[in-house]
């Protein structure tokens, strides 16, 4: 029974420090609320769990919220959101630390779903400074003409855990399921 | 772009490196600068932000530098010009006057097309002439007038070229093609090469393009498709006096960084503009952004010193490169433009 509960406290915790590296909404009240702090996109409207921008091109929006420790090797991002426009280049999703410094994740429009809640993914593309590992911050830039619309409803924003990760939770569960096949036996 | 074989011929393609400005010049340089357009994806374009950083002195019939012996708003006379009727004039080769000397020094226009220049007096395009009025510019003149020279401005026929001599990639339709943006008149313009019709289009109106201007201050957003990085040469010289470019007093300017060397926030003067919005708060502040390492970044003064958006890092030594731009957005809704001023960032004594 000990080592039972043992592997369901190892496999929990794997768990969390897999789920911990989310900012898991964009919203007024979700878990990590973001706190806009500059946007000049023309409309920014914000509810419990979502946060909608509507603008052009160029834009940029940038907030805060509770410190996300994101310290593993994170190549990739899941973002969730509903995009409608014709802005087809890239944009980029910086994750900043408190003294600036960051990782910047590039994605592109065209991997959206028009007019359709769609997640996707974002890419490593380089650091700026020395991250300390924790993010406070976030901004997004768009990267085009200027000329392209963007209307984007940003529901959740995802660290995709490293494989090593994944490695490490099957592990735990595998563990688990020799311990309760032993007690069995 | 304009092809001077012969020039090169004489004086050999001299890349311009910063060292070289460190080291004082007896001669104004000549040579040649290399943009470098990044690769789309085949599928998706990626943009890179250019500028022409040098420029080219004409060589026509009369005076091609002297002193203005009178103005108006929007004409300039030098009764000893000799010019050719029409020959500042002519849409295929527009031409540009600066001013190089007094209070003027380094304010540069284009000479309009549209009303033909006479033996000795020329007409501002009409754009300009609508944000400054040139007797307002303390510009003398008389015996004792301020000089100018006359310089080529390039087109997008001329500086972009054709896929076949510079590897722009054209298209039956815009969609297959390059884009090519400008912001002209207060507004984005956009281009393409027309492989169908062996020209430039603008998108939309689909009107023929290959004679639009391509001023020294404008800012130029490229947007490649191809696989496959883009080399544009630029020939000309080095600019020898200082620069006075137009800025907006509200909205979008599109502004050419300016220079054959690069150049730092700090260092730009923009924040000495007149009527330049400050505040520690960038939302109520006018806002420059430009490409750093191919992402668009934000920044604004706030009275001390200039700051990224977002993060707040000071941000007085991020360097603007040259050969590419800046996008200025100025708050409110101010008619008009005012001067940004800049010295020369070396020195050719």
């Amino acid at each position: 029974m000990k080592t039972t509960v043992t592997s369901i406290v190892i496999g929990i915790a794997l768990t969390y420090t897999a789920t911990a590296q989310l900012i898991t909404g964009f919203g007024s009240s979700a878990p990590q609320a973001f706190n806009q702090t500059f946007s000049d996109f023309n409309t920014n409207t914000q509810t419990a769990s979502s946060y909608q921008i509507i603008g052009n091109d160029l834009n940029l929006i940038f907030g805060d919220y509770t410190p996300v420790d994101i310290s593993g090797n994170l190549m990739e991002l899941s973002f969730t959101g509903t995009f409608t426009g014709t802005a087809a280049g890239n944009y980029q999703i910086e994750l900043f630390d408190a003294d600036g410094d960051s990782r910047i994740y590039v994605g592109n429009w065209g991997s959206f779903t028009q007019s359709v809640p769609t997640t996707v993914s974002l890419a490593f593309s380089s650091f700026s400074g020395v991250f300390s590992g924790t993010t406070v911050s976030l901004g997004l830039s768009t990267t085009g003409t200027g000329s392209g619309t963007i209307n984007l409803t940003m529901d959740s924003l995802q660290a995709v855990p490293e494989p090593t990760t994944w490695v490490l939770l099957a592990g735990s569960f595998t563990a688990l399921m020799v311990f309760r096949k032993r007690r069995k036996a | 772009m304009k092809t001077k074989s012969s020039l090169f011929a004489a004086l050999g393609v001299l890349a311009l490196a910063s060292q070289a400005f460190s080291q004082n010049a007896t001669t104004t340089p000549v040579g040649a600068v290399t943009l470098t357009v990044a690769a789309g994806s085949g599928t998706a374009r990626t943009v890179t932000v250019i500028s022409i950083p040098l420029i080219e002195e004409a060589s026509l019939t009369g005076q091609m530098s002297g002193k203005i012996s009178s103005l108006t708003s929007s004409s300039i006379t030098n009764g000893s010009a000799a010019w050719t009727a029409g020959e500042l004039s002519t849409p295929s080769a527009p031409c540009l006057i600066q001013i190089t000397s007094g209070n003027a020094i380094g304010r540069i226009f284009l000479i309009s097309s549209a009303t033909p220049n006479t033996v000795d007096t020329l007409t501002v395009d009409s754009e300009e002439a609508s944000l400054v009025d040139l007797t307002t510019l303390g510009i003398a003149v008389g015996a004792n007038g301020d000089t100018y020279r006359i310089l080529n401005c390039d087109t997008l026929s001329s500086f972009f070229g054709t896929p076949g001599t510079t590897g722009i990639q054209g298209a039956a339709t815009s969609a297959g093609a390059d884009i090519v943006q400008m912001f002209v008149s207060g507004a984005w313009r956009q281009y393409y090469f027309d492989t169908d019709s062996s020209d430039w289009r603008r998108i939309g109106p689909n009107t023929a393009s290959n004679n639009v201007a391509i001023k020294p201050d404008a800012g130029i957003m490229y947007s490649r498709l191809p696989a496959s990085s883009l080399a544009l040469t630029v020939p000309g010289i080095v600019p020898s006096v200082a620069r006075k470019a137009i800025l907006r007093n509200s909205g979008t300017t599109f502004l050419a960084q300016g220079w054959p060397v690069d150049i730092t926030l700090g260092t730009s003067g923009v924040d000495s503009t007149p009527g330049w919005l400050k505040s520690s708060s960038p939302a109520s502040a006018d806002i420059v952004q430009f490409q750093v390492g191919g992402a668009w970044r934000q920044y604004y003064h706030n009275g001390t010193q200039w700051l990224r958006v977002g993060p707040n890092t000071a941000s007085n030594a991020v360097v603007i490169p040259s050969g590419s731009a800046v996008m200025i957005s100025k708050k409110g809704s101010a008619s008009g433009a005012t001067s940004l001023d800049q010295s020369m960032p070396y020195s050719l004594n």
